[in-house]
């Protein structure tokens, strides 16, 4: 079994926790990771943001292999949309009350 | 015989028709044709025919026979209806007697109810007509004979008779005349007052007997009696009714009755004894008082005889005291009845009856008597003024024979006589004082004299002697001669003395006056000797006297100065002592009151008896004071003292009752057998005897020495004990620590595995040892020392050991001989046995995956060219622990590297080799795999 094919077979959720070990360096059940085990775990998550993911988020490994940067317009935009897809609770200014 | 057949009579015939015609024929005439007539009437089965012939006989006797025999109903009826009619209408056969008689014996009731209202005839009959009725015994024919009768008489007579109250109040209703009505009136109101009576009767007659039963209570005989005998009439009167009563009531008040009477009989024969007893002591006591007033008066007409009355009674007098004198005799007399009288009242009352005869003698003695005294006593009165003798016993004897002549010497005479007596006496008296006074005052004298000439005082001696001498010649003569020996002794020292006082006064009084003036020069402090001294001085002086020369008063005066110079500085020490005293019993005052205030005080007993305790103790310590007046406060002192005594001795008596109870505690500890237990408990007693308060002193340290005792006996129990204890935990100790370094060295020399077993015998001993707590940390961190020196020692071995059993594992494994015959079970007994049962890989890479992840697990280094493959496999296990998979198990990775290891060539080198004995190591050595 190659990376690759892990990487296929790994589920979001495994991924999900792999990342917060990378981020937190400590496993969910609190034990810290040894260097080779941050190693490891980093490349995988870059590896399967780049290949599984997609991930076309900003300040992630993209499909390219690349990491991806937006400018501020693009993600503004993403924002509005992000929002114009949610309920929105009443927003009112200050002159409005 | 035949032809009898066919001739036989008519009457005989079997139709009964033939019968009837046949009886037309007879005629009851005959004697033969009576007889078929009465065979056909009684026996024929036609009634018919019966009756033909009883109508052919019409007898009323055939037919009161027939009425009561037929069986045939209308036979009987008819029968019946001819008997009545009969009776109603009357027949010649019958008489009225007979007809009565038959009512009254023979005929049914329902004839007679039917019949006697008709038969009017017999109304006039009352008795008959009541007999009838009564045969009958029903009330509704009594109504109907009441209201029906033509007959008056009989009617009143029904009345009369009628004891039914409803009937009668029936027959009113149809009462036709005022009479009747009247009549039945009055017998209803009879039978009312009848039927009351029983009730009236049994509820008198109960009471009566309540009243008798009542009687018994009392114990009043008088009483009891007379109610007794009335109740009794009154029942005897209510017997006479008794007959209206039930016989059951009637026996049961009789009855009631008799026992009654029995009781109440026996009763007053029980008081009739106290009563008669009590009557006479009633008479006895008037007797007496009687008795007491008639004697009472005749004493009173007495007090007149013992007066001067006596000389003036009126003949009216004297009767009335004859009156008084029988009226006592007689009183007296009835007296004797009941009791035998006192002799003295009838002597007096028997002296009294004699005194009239010689009455006039009587007043004349008594008057010449009166006439006597008055003499004596004018000479009486004279002897006390020129003090004259007197002939008492002249004057006695004189008396008594004017009084034995008279009957009765009254009494003003005697007390008159009295105090003329008591007169002479007390005049006697006087005189006879008056000689011993002097007599005494002249011996004092005497003694005085004699005593200053003892004491050397010879001037005073010869001064009183000058008295004496005057005392002496004043005193009669017979006196003078109850002293006249020691009179002329002492006048005959005076005179030798006088000669004496010049001669011995002159040289010595120089000498004196010289130690006077050696006693101011000299510097003794000791001023009670320096006043001793003074007064030693002026004693001898004084004794010396003075002659009354110019010189010898010079003398005197020059003594006197001296004497006082000496004394100076004494003064000055006893003004200075009675300050102090003053100031000390300003203190013991001071003391007292305070002593009185705790007396009054409300305090606790403890501090008030600390405080007392205290008190006595500044009283102790106070200073002197002179003794009379520590006299007075000592008394005050003690009657505080005692206040404060009373007050705290319950409180000390409840302390010292506690303490014998503690000290009883104690000694029952002494014989117990737990002495540790009886340890805590004597200090918990102790600890209660400190919190107990004073006993009282003289009990207080008794108590204290026998509860110490008691205490010091379990406490050196206690202590020798303790002390037996401690050797022998010394013992046990010393015991521990040899086998401690008897294993120190065996562990250090040859450790082996059964040493463990000693250590931990060792630590169950140390844990039994009941020793210090530092002691027992450091003989604990002794023996842990050891433990670790054995484990270090023992896991070392086993280290060695298995490290060699890995390396015989691999040289086996490598080698395909050996490996074909191993038994690495045998070869590695240490390992787990687990690991000889694998299935052999089938590919070399599958193999380097394991060891890779083998290593991976055990965080082991891999070669260099593995390093991506041990990133899969790391980043694989990640994934699996990841997703909650369980990690491979590492004994079947092991199992699977050893059965394929040696089948592939690439792992023959040593490189695989040290990586497979790291990988052994790792798994197998404890400390290495932890």
């Amino acid at each position: 079994m190659n990376v690759e094919q892990i990487l296929a077979a790994m589920t979001p959720e495994v991924f999900e926790r792999l990342s917060q070990a990378v981020e937190t360096g400590k496993w969910p059940d609190g034990n810290p990771l040894s260097e080779e085990q941050k190693e490891n775990c980093l490349q995988a998550v870059l590896l399967y943001q780049a290949r599984v993911a997609r991930s076309n988020e900003h300040m992630t490994v993209g499909e390219s292999g690349e990491i991806v940067h937006k400018s501020k317009s693009e993600l503004r935009q993403e924002l509005r949309e992000s929002q114009s897809n949610e309920q929105s609770i009443a927003r009112f200014k200050q002159d409005d009350i | 015989m035949i032809f009898s057949r066919f001739f036989a009579p008519s009457h005989n015939s079997n139709d009964p028709d033939i019968r009837l015609k046949a009886i037309d024929k007879l005629s009851p005439d005959s004697q033969n044709e009576k007889r078929i007539l009465h065979e056909l009437a009684f026996n024929d089965d036609d009634e018919r025919v019966s009756l033909a012939a009883l109508e052919k006989l019409d007898a009323f006797a055939l037919w009161l026979k027939m009425s009561q025999i037929a069986r045939n109903p209308k036979l009987r009826s008819a029968a019946q209806a001819r008997v009545e009619c009969a009776l109603i209408d009357g027949s010649q056969q019958l008489s009225l007697k007979e007809v009565k008689e038959y009512l009254l014996k023979s005929a049914p009731a329902d004839q007679i109810v039917r019949c006697l209202p008709l038969m009017t005839e017999l109304h006039d009959d009352d008795d008959f007509v009541l007999r009838a009725i009564r045969r009958v015994g029903r009330s509704a024919f009594y109504f109907d004979m009441l209201t029906k009768t033509p007959s008056v008489t009989l009617k009143q007579g029904l009345i009369e008779a009628c004891d039914d109250t409803d009937l009668l109040q029936k027959a009113l209703k149809k009462a036709r005349d005022n009479e009747a009505e009247a009549q039945i009136l009055s017998r209803i109101d009879e039978l009312k007052i009848e039927a009351q009576k029983p009730i009236d009767l049994s509820r008198d007659c109960t009471l009566t007997l309540s009243k008798m039963q009542a009687l018994l209570d009392k114990s009043d005989y008088p009483v009891v009696s007379e109610q007794f005998d009335s109740l009794r009439k009154e029942y005897a009167s209510m017997a006479s009714d008794f007959p209206c009563l039930d016989i059951a009531v009637r026996e049961a008040f009789e009855e009631k009755f008799t026992v009654i009477s029995d009781k109440l009989e026996r009763h007053l024969v029980r008081l009739e004894a106290p009563w008669r007893d009590a009557q006479r002591a009633e008479a006895h006591k008037q007797a007496k008082q009687r008795v007491t007033v008639t004697v009472q008066r005749v004493k009173e007409y007495h007090q007149k005889l013992q007066g001067e009355q006596l000389l003036s009674l009126s003949l009216g007098e004297v009767s009335d005291f004859q009156k008084a004198v029988e009226s006592a005799e007689a009183a007296i007399e009835v007296l004797q009845g009941f009791e035998p009288t006192a002799e003295e009242i009838e002597t007096m009352l028997e002296s009294y009856r004699h005194i009239w005869d010689g009455l006039p003698t009587l007043q004349r003695q008594v008057a010449d008597l009166q006439s006597q005294l008055k003499e004596w006593l004018s000479d009486v009165e004279n002897i006390a003024d020129d003090s004259a003798t007197f002939d008492v016993e002249r004057v006695t004897l004189a008396w008594r024979n004017a009084t034995a002549e008279m009957t009765v010497v009254p009494g003003f005479l005697k007390a008159e006589w009295k105090a003329l007596h008591k007169l002479l006496s007390t005049h006697k008296q006087q005189q006879k004082s008056q000689q011993q006074s002097d007599l005494k005052q002249c011996r004092k004298y005497i003694n005085i004299i004699e005593n200053l000439i003892t004491q050397g005082k010879y001037k005073a001696a010869m001064q009183r002697f000058e008295k004496l001498n005057e005392m002496y010649q004043a005193l009669p003569e017979n006196t003078q001669e109850l002293v006249q020996k020691r009179y002329q002794q002492t006048e005959a020292e005076i005179a030798r003395l006088e000669g004496w006082q010049s001669y011995i006064a002159a040289p010595r009084k120089p000498q004196l006056i010289e130690q006077a003036k050696h006693l101011i020069t000299s510097s003794n402090q000791d001023m009670p000797a320096r006043a001793k001294a003074v007064k030693v001085l002026r004693q001898q002086w004084q004794s010396l006297g003075s002659t009354g020369s110019d010189d010898d008063e010079l003398l005197n005066k020059q003594f006197d100065t001296l004497l006082e110079e000496a004394f100076e500085p004494c003064r000055a020490y006893y003004a200075e002592l009675e300050m102090a005293q003053n100031k000390a019993a300003e203190a013991r005052e001071k003391l007292i009151s305070a002593l009185a205030e705790l007396a009054n005080n409300e305090t606790e007993p403890y501090a008030r008896y600390q405080h007392f305790e205290q008190l006595k103790k500044q009283w102790q310590q106070a200073p002197q004071t002179d003794a009379e007046r520590y006299g007075t406060l000592r008394a005050k002192w003690d009657t505080l003292s005692e206040q404060v005594n009373a007050l705290l001795s319950p409180w000390i008596q409840a302390n010292r009752e506690s303490k014998e109870a503690l000290l009883k505690e104690a000694e029952a500890l002494r014989g117990g057998d737990d002495i540790i237990e009886a340890c805590e408990q004597a200090k918990a007693l102790q600890q209660q005897w400190k919190q107990t308060g004073p006993a009282g002193n003289r009990v207080e340290s008794k108590l204290w020495f026998a509860f110490k005792a008691a205490n010091d006996v379990i406490f050196s129990k206690a202590k020798s004990q303790q002390q037996q204890a401690r050797s022998l935990q010394r013992t046990e100790l010393q015991n521990w620590q040899q086998s401690l370094e008897k294993l120190k060295a065996e562990v250090e020399s040859a450790p082996v595995v059964e040493q463990q077993q000693v250590v931990d015998s060792l630590n169950d001993a140390l844990l039994a040892l009941s020793v210090h707590p530092k002691d027992r940390k450091s003989l604990s961190l002794q023996l842990n020392k050891v433990q670790l020196t054995l484990s270090d020692a023992l896991a070392s071995q086993q280290h060695d050991a298995l490290i060699g059993q890995i390396e015989d594992v691999i040289s086996t494994l490598f080698e395909p001989k050996k490996r074909a015959e191993a038994d690495f079970g045998s070869v590695a007994p240490d390992l787990p046995q687990m690991w000889w049962k694998g299935v052999a890989l089938d590919s070399i890479a599958a193999v380097q995956h394991d060891l890779l992840m083998l290593e991976v697990l055990a965080q082991l280094p891999s070669p260099g060219d593995a390093e991506s493959a041990r990133s899969t496999v790391h980043l694989q296990l990640m994934q699996r622990k990841l997703s909650g998979e369980s990690l491979p198990d590492v004994d079947a990775i092991i199992a699977g590297v050893i059965a394929s290891a040696g089948d592939f060539e690439a792992l023959h080198g040593d490189e695989a080799k040290q990586r497979l004995h790291e990988i052994l190591c790792y798994y197998a050595l404890p400390e290495v795999g932890e």
